[in-house]
């Protein structure tokens, strides 16, 4: 195999891309209404929970005496800084509580962090990884993850706004493929590259190259971008910058390149059977379903419940794209494509 | 250089081509001639390994088609001009050769030299960074034409290469073809303009699923039609028939409108005998030539049209 020429192929069908204005609308309008506008309507619930408590509490705690691996009860606190600490019935304003816990206290202008808390009442507090341990009630404080509820939200958010990026490589194959081989018999032009001598491999790497580059391109790009615009939303309220995580890291390298390379192997070889650039694009529209079933198992929680379920779903999705390029292989005819064509 | 031995091949039980004899020498320009749906096509794409063979077989330079490695092999060596220009329409002149010099492997400074000269033949230098679509029909096929020599191939087959184009870009094709074929390589043309056939080629074929007959344009032409001369007297051409009839290497004598027309087979020696035949008959002879007979008339009589 030359892979030289595969290139050739590849360089000259980027260059056919670059100046056929439908691919080129598709290459950015896609791409920009997913990243650009999805982000501002799927963070919206988040930011809107957020600030059942608080927009962002500043606290100037002034600590004038730290207390570690104690059990304290029925006592009031203030200014004080607690590490590993077990509270029951107490009192506590502006102190610093970590690593603790804590059952029927109030906490005020506090700084709470990595810390267990039930059938506790929180005021005007900064809290960060709070667990909850059920009956507490809190107001006007600022969450720094620990919200189980924002937490859940946001995670279903990120993971539909994943699988809308994810639709971005399989999508743009079903109509830059659809080009591949029924643009080439349409222009005429198959001919005479099929009289070269480019052999089948080379020629289904070359033309496939060209759109992965194209597709995974304009799909990193959204990536960054939809990041950009959420963290940039999310930040005041969650504190920090959720994306990338490492979800989206292994959704984004992993799983959207090997649904990218589904979608473009099954669209070449529906390129390659049909005759038609729009019988092409409907029937490469089927091919969202594997998009579908990862959206389904997405929200039964079977791939969002860490990154080892999503690892798993992207090589079995490699494994189908070796599938199909070896059934490509095996149907693709030049002289059926030249003859039966018309 | 090309040989095929009872090629054929079928599409769903219908002949395209059978049985087809032909073989085409180094260097030669061979012009298969015949109708619409007489099989031309399917031989080249046949000869190219654009299309396997339904039976029999074919070597180009010694590689049997549609057999690897010899047919990868066969591709190298050969070029093709399509029934159809084929180009990329939104690249430039340049763009297209350049990705078919690369796809033969032609290297970068050899294969820039090479779309230069060719294009600076066409004269379409001057534009060759305007995208394809912008040209004429003419233009499109001159650079489809340059693009089957643009790798220096051994073996070219052009199918149809002036369809479609006005006289004056059918002339450019033509000189330029005639130029190209002047660097000793075997040209393979596919056409059914007689006229540009008989100017370009040194043989022929005329096909109709099969060859039905192979020849250079001129061996053609006696093959079916004899030598005729003419004769035109002054007067009473009629009267002075007999006269000729009498002489024993005459196979045919027929008055034409005051002419008298002579079938014979070598008139470069008996035409001497019949005019001192004449003359000493006291007839006037005011000129003597022969009767030219096109490769239309023989194609036509090959292909169904009968005589004329």
């Amino acid at each position: 195999m030359n892979l030289d020429r595969a290139m050739v192929v590849s360089k000259k069908d980027i260059a056919e891309f670059r100046k056929n204005r439908y691919i080129m609308m598709t290459l950015l309008i896609m791409p920009l209404m997913i990243s650009v506008l999805l982000p501002f309507v799927y963070v919206l619930p988040i930011t809107e929970l957020s600030t059942q408590n608080a927009e962002h509490v500043d606290l100037e705690l002034n600590i004038t005496a730290w207390y570690s691996d104690v059990a304290i009860s029925n006592m009031t606190l203030a200014d004080a800084g607690l590490e590993r600490v077990n509270l029951t019935n107490c009192v506590l304003s502006s102190c610093i509580v970590r690593n603790s816990t804590g059952t029927k206290s109030v906490f005020t202008s506090s700084e709470i962090s990595d810390t267990t808390l039930g059938d506790s009442l929180i005021y005007g507090s900064s809290l960060w990884n709070l667990h909850d341990g059920g009956g507490n009630t809190i107001r006007d404080s600022w969450f720094v993850g620990g919200n189980k509820q924002l937490e859940d939200l946001k995670n279903i958010m990120f993971n539909v706004l994943l699988i809308l990026l994810i639709m971005i490589p399989v999508t743009i194959p079903t109509v830059t493929a659809s080009y591949s081989f029924v643009g080439e018999k349409m222009n005429k032009s198959l001919e005479p590259l099929l009289a070269t001598p480019i052999t089948d491999v080379e020629l289904l790497i070359g033309k496939s190259m060209s759109i992965f580059l194209i597709s995974m391109a304009a799909t990193w790009t959204s990536f960054a971008i939809a990041a950009g615009v959420v963290d940039a939303l999310t930040e005041p309220v969650l504190g920090y910058y959720p994306l990338p995580n490492a979800y989206w890291i292994v959704g984004m390298l992993l799983l959207a390149p090997g649904m990218c390379m589904m979608s473009i192997l099954a669209n070449v070889l529906i390129s390659s059977k049909v005759n038609d650039v729009r019988v092409s694009q409907q029937i490469g529209g089927v091919l969202v379903m594997p998009v579908l079933l990862f959206f389904i198992f997405s929200l039964t929680g079977l791939l969002s419940s860490g990154i080892v379920p999503i690892i798993l779903f992207s090589l079995g999705v490699f494994a189908a794209d070796g599938g199909i390029l070896w059934l490509s292989l095996r149907v693709f005819r030049r002289e059926e494509i030249l003859v039966s064509w018309k | 250089m090309i040989e095929t031995v009872g090629l054929g091949r079928n599409f769903d039980g219908k002949v395209a081509v059978e049985n087809l004899d032909l073989k085409v020498d180094e260097g030669e320009v061979f012009g298969l001639l015949g109708p619409n749906g007489a099989g031309k096509t399917t031989t080249i794409r046949m000869l190219c390994c654009l299309i396997g063979q339904s039976s029999g077989t074919a070597y180009v330079n010694g590689l049997e088609i549609n057999k690897e490695p010899d047919a990868t092999n066969i591709r190298r060596i050969v070029g093709l001009l399509p029934e159809s220009p084929g180009l990329y329409e939104s690249l430039s002149a340049t763009k297209n050769l350049d990705f078919y010099a690369q796809l033969y492997g032609v290297p970068k400074d050899k294969r820039e030299k090479r779309i230069e000269e060719l294009l600076k033949m066409l004269d379409l230098w001057d534009r060759r960074e305007e995208p394809v679509a912008t040209y004429s029909k003419g233009m499109k096929q001159k650079i489809a034409i340059a693009r089957a020599f643009v790798h220096s191939p051994q073996i070219v087959f052009l199918d149809e290469p002036t369809a479609g184009l006005d006289p004056q870009a059918s002339v450019t094709v033509r000189e330029f073809l005639i130029q190209l074929s002047g660097e000793g390589r075997t040209i393979f043309i596919n056409s059914h303009h007689l006229d540009e056939v008989e100017r370009l080629c040194d043989r022929i074929a005329v096909m109709n699923r099969t060859a039905l007959a192979v020849g250079s344009p001129k061996d053609l032409t006696r093959r079916f039609w004899g030598r005729t001369t003419v004769i035109e007297l002054t007067e009473g051409a009629e009267k002075y028939l007999e006269h000729v009839k009498r002489l024993p290497f005459v196979t045919n004598v027929r008055p034409d409108n005051g002419k008298i027309l002579v079938d014979l087979d070598d008139p470069e020696l008996r035409n001497p005998a019949i005019i001192e035949a004449l003359t000493k008959a006291g007839a006037k002879i005011e000129y003597v030539t022969e009767l030219k007979r096109s490769l239309e008339d023989v194609y036509m009589k090959l292909i169904g049209g009968g005589s004329r």
